[in-house]
């Protein structure tokens, strides 16, 4: 056990890993009268080819397992939902796949206790039956139809799928309409037993409570429990590329407005300095670049060039920061022109570092103003550095405009992707 | 909830300090009559206000002003409730996380939005009029991809009654065409010269500084106008109105809209979300029987608009699912009115409304929309009253609650893919 200690804005998170490798952190909020936690594992929209546990062939399963599995959690063997639990002392619980990940959570205002060990309890309770199974088929068929019906949701799905060459960004996290209709309940037992073991778990926890009673309540009930020993998940191993599959890509959508996403894939290890200080550095780089604070974001708009405000993100994926770069446009050619051209004289300056920097540490402050907050800045924080120390935030505020500098002159943007969806013929 | 209540030159000013939070946020409300004719152009108005100032003119200089201050957020925006509600709010980081004494500066910042607009320098008027257009033509060509915004709107222009919600309140692109540079500045003083004000604070701040800033920046630009809302009620049934449109897409959505006859002020902010609770949300009867029973539905959900008066219910289907579905969902609400009401679904749902009224407390943003609906309804705002009332509330209230129930629109976008 140990605390963590994140001075520079003012809390700290208990850390542990218990016997069974669960990893535990807790912060604790005194004052507030909400309670969180997220319980999750590494296992998402990618995971579709593995070798199961005590195993020794691999297998793939359909699109969308990992979301079906998510569901049919919710389901414990008296007949009882999760749901239907919750709802009994007020709370408030869901989950959510995304490619790598399935995160169950709980949000309430009493009765944490009870409510933290049934989140463990249903979590780690699989109860699959082939009619259990068939009916959630006629739900998630419905869901995947409004996913289908989207066209945010498919133009963001293409675009992570055209700048992988092999990491399967196509499979689509809820899966395809035949996928789903294929998956069994022995699917779901191979998946679970494989993937969510402890050792391949985290458990984030913000509460008014006293961080140590809080571990030990964890502690208790992970005790009662056994579960095979897994040393290393054997996912298939995939030939990623630096290149990109498609440098273009241009499809019709059911939309009004045309949109661009202009996509780099930027070699992690190619960098002298630490994935902190990179990431940190190209973010606020992107930021100065396309923001509030940039010329070129008016300028464009006054222009017309982009109709409505540009925007971007970055995730770390893989070997890669991937950054995504959106915007409405009906002049796409031009657009992609003057953002390259931009890319050729970063025109850095030490003033406007020292305000994004400013701004990057406002926001960490405005995050923790609530639970839910809080609680998004710690999950968020762990999913990009894969880590929560004191030593990665230090590393991120107290980053030096020199450091920054050579970082962004060192940024490769040959592997670039562009998607552009547009208004289908009526 | 201990807060402190001052007038300072016709306005009433709310101020409740908690030292748990790390920042303060402050909502100035301007209440004007609502007017169907405006609303886009309420829109447009509230949109040209943020994007600049008389001193900082366009979004770069005023980008730099926000950073000088540590990036406080002020968001300008229109609700409707019988009256039209243009809402300036700001978050600002508390000093111990900035630089001192920054705090008078960031809310003379924030009231220059409402009292020095950008309206005489010429040039840059234009352009961040023309920014505000296309940035809200592109938010409502956006929007419309959105095949169930589609639905219920479409199913909200059917309601009987003239109530602001029968309209799109958030305006649309063929109004916005029609609008003139000329119009918002003529809004804008129409509004600022017959509009009553309230504001409410909310944070860890000193209140008697706090009052001087908001006294500072007032100077009596406000008339004394008092709003009653308290007959806001519909008394007749109507006609049920059918509809049924189609589109290219592969999921059917069914909506619908219920009317509530003679709501009561209690019924409005204690029994409603109780009502709601046992029928339309997360693990509900709708969610129960028709998502969980029959698989007839991912997303299945009712939502109930206290302000409105308004119940509708929406659920993404099989186009071959309509009858079914509709009957399903018909079943459930007339269970409701029939008492067919379990103690355990009493208590969930009292339950769930308990806990979000203790959420509220951890949220600013929350408790400036309690803070406005309870002075609306001229209720008083203690967490321990309003718990004790949910507390008391039966399956019998539910019950004439739900018996208050019209019918007034059945809506179907059908699914042709």
């Amino acid at each position: 056990m140990k605390y963590i200690n994140f001075k520079e804005i003012d809390e700290k998170v208990l850390y542990e890993k218990l016997d069974n490798e669960l990893e535990v952190y807790i912060l604790r909020k005194k004052n507030f009268n909400s309670e969180t936690a997220r319980f999750f594992t590494n296992f998402g929209g990618l995971d579709t080819e593995f070798t199961p546990i005590n195993e020794t062939k691999e297998v793939k399963m359909p699109s969308g397992i990992a979301h079906f599995l998510e569901h049919k959690l919710f389901e414990d063997p008296s007949g009882i939902s999760a749901e239907e639990y919750y709802s009994k002392t007020g709370a408030y619980v869901n989950a959510f796949t995304n490619y790598t990940t399935t995160c169950y959570y709980f949000v309430s205002t009493n009765n944490f206790e009870d409510n933290l060990n049934y989140l463990l309890d249903f979590v780690q309770t699989p109860h699959f039956t082939d009619e259990n199974v068939e009916k959630e088929k006629g739900i998630i068929l419905e869901e995947a139809k409004m996913c289908l019906d989207n066209p945010s949701r498919l133009f963001s799905e293409s675009i992570l799928s055209n700048l992988f060459t092999d990491i399967p960004y196509n499979n689509k996290i809820v899966g395809t309409l035949d996928d789903i209709k294929k998956i069994t309940k022995e699917d779901l037992y191979t998946c679970y037993n494989t993937f969510y073991n402890p050792s391949n778990m985290k458990l984030f926890i913000v509460t008014n409570k006293k961080e140590e009673d809080v571990l030990k309540l964890v502690k208790d009930n992970q005790r009662k429990k056994t579960f095979i020993k897994e040393n290393s998940i054997k996912r298939k191993i995939y030939n990623e590329k630096d290149n990109v599959k498609k440098d273009y890509y241009e499809f019709k959508g059911k939309i009004n407005e045309n949109r661009i996403c202009y996509g780099l894939k930027i070699r992690k290890d190619n960098f002298s300095y630490s994935l902190e200080e990179v990431i940190n550095s190209i973010s606020m780089y992107f930021d100065f670049l396309i923001g509030s604070l940039s010329d070129f974001n008016l300028e464009l708009k006054k222009n017309k060039i982009v109709n409505g405000n540009i925007s971007f993100n970055l995730e770390n994926i893989d070997n890669y920061i991937i950054v995504k770069i959106y915007a409405f446009t009906n002049k796409k050619d031009e657009f992609i022109s003057l953002l390259e051209d931009k890319f050729k004289h970063p025109n850095l300056n030490e003033k406007d570092f020292n305000n994004l920097k400013k701004i990057m540490k406002s926001s960490i402050f405005y995050n923790l103003n609530t639970v839910a907050g809080t609680m998004d800045f710690l999950y968020n924080e762990y999913m990009f550095f894969k880590d929560l120390s004191e030593e990665t935030l230090t590393k991120e505020l107290n980053l030096s405009y020199e450091v920054y500098k050579i970082i962004i002159n060192e940024i490769n943007y040959d592997n670039k992707s562009v998607t552009y969806i547009t208004k289908e013929d009526n | 909830m201990n807060y402190k209540k001052v007038n300072i030159s016709n306005v009433e000013v709310y101020l409740l300090k908690d030292t748990k939070f790390k920042t303060t946020k402050i909502k100035t409300i301007l209440i004007n009559d609502f007017n169907k004719d405006n609303f886009t152009k309420e829109r447009l108005l509230s949109n040209f206000l943020s994007r600049s100032t008389n001193e900082y003119k366009d979004e770069l200089s005023l980008s730099k002003r926000f950073i000088e201050l540590y990036d406080p957020s002020i968001r300008i925006y229109d609700t409707y409730f019988k009256a039209h509600f243009k809402n300036f709010s700001l978050n600002m980081l508390n000093e111990k996380y900035t630089d001192k004494n920054i705090t008078k500066d960031i809310i003379d910042f924030y009231f220059s939005f409402i009292f020095n607009p950008n309206f005489k320098d010429i040039k840059s008027f234009k352009e961040n009029y023309l920014l505000s257009e296309k940035s809200l033509e592109v938010s409502y060509k956006y929007r419309e991809e959105d095949n169930k915004f589609k639905a219920i709107n479409n199913a909200f222009s059917l309601i009987s009654e003239e109530a602001p919600i029968k309209y799109d309140i958030n305006g649309n692109i063929d109004e916005l065409k029609k609008i003139k540079e000329k119009d918002i500045i003529d809004l804008y003083n129409e509004e600022l010269k017959n509009s009553a004000c309230k504001i409410f604070v909310v944070g860890d701040f000193d209140s008697d500084e706090m009052v001087n800033m908001i006294r500072d920046n007032l100077n009596n630009k406000f008339i004394n106008k008092n709003y009653d809302f308290s007959d806001y009620i519909f008394d007749k049934k109507t006609d049920l109105t059918i509809k049924e449109d189609s589109d290219n897409i592969n999921q059917s959505i069914l909506v619908l809209i219920y009317k509530f006859l003679g709501l009561t002020k209690d019924e409005i902010l204690y029994t409603l979300p109780v009502f709601n609770f046992i029928l339309g949300t997360s693990s509900s009867k709708l969610y129960r029987n028709v998502r969980e029973k029959h698989s007839l539905a991912y997303s299945v959900y009712s939502s109930v608009n206290p302000s409105e008066s308004y119940m509708h219910i929406c659920a993404g289907i099989s186009k071959e699912n309509y009858e079914k579905a509709k009957e399903k969902i018909l079943k459930e609400v007339d269970d409701m009115k029939k008492g067919n009401i379990t103690d355990e679904e009493l208590s969930s749902a009292k339950e769930s409304f308990i806990t979000r009224v203790k959420l509220d407390s951890d949220s600013q943003s929350n408790l400036l929309n309690l803070f406005k609906n309870y002075i609306i309804f001229d209720e008083e705002i203690d967490d321990e009253k309003i718990i004790k009332k949910v507390k008391k509330i039966t399956i019998n209230d539910i019950v004439n609650l739900s018996n208050k129930l019209s019918l007034d629109v059945i809506y179907f976008l059908r699914g042709d893919k």
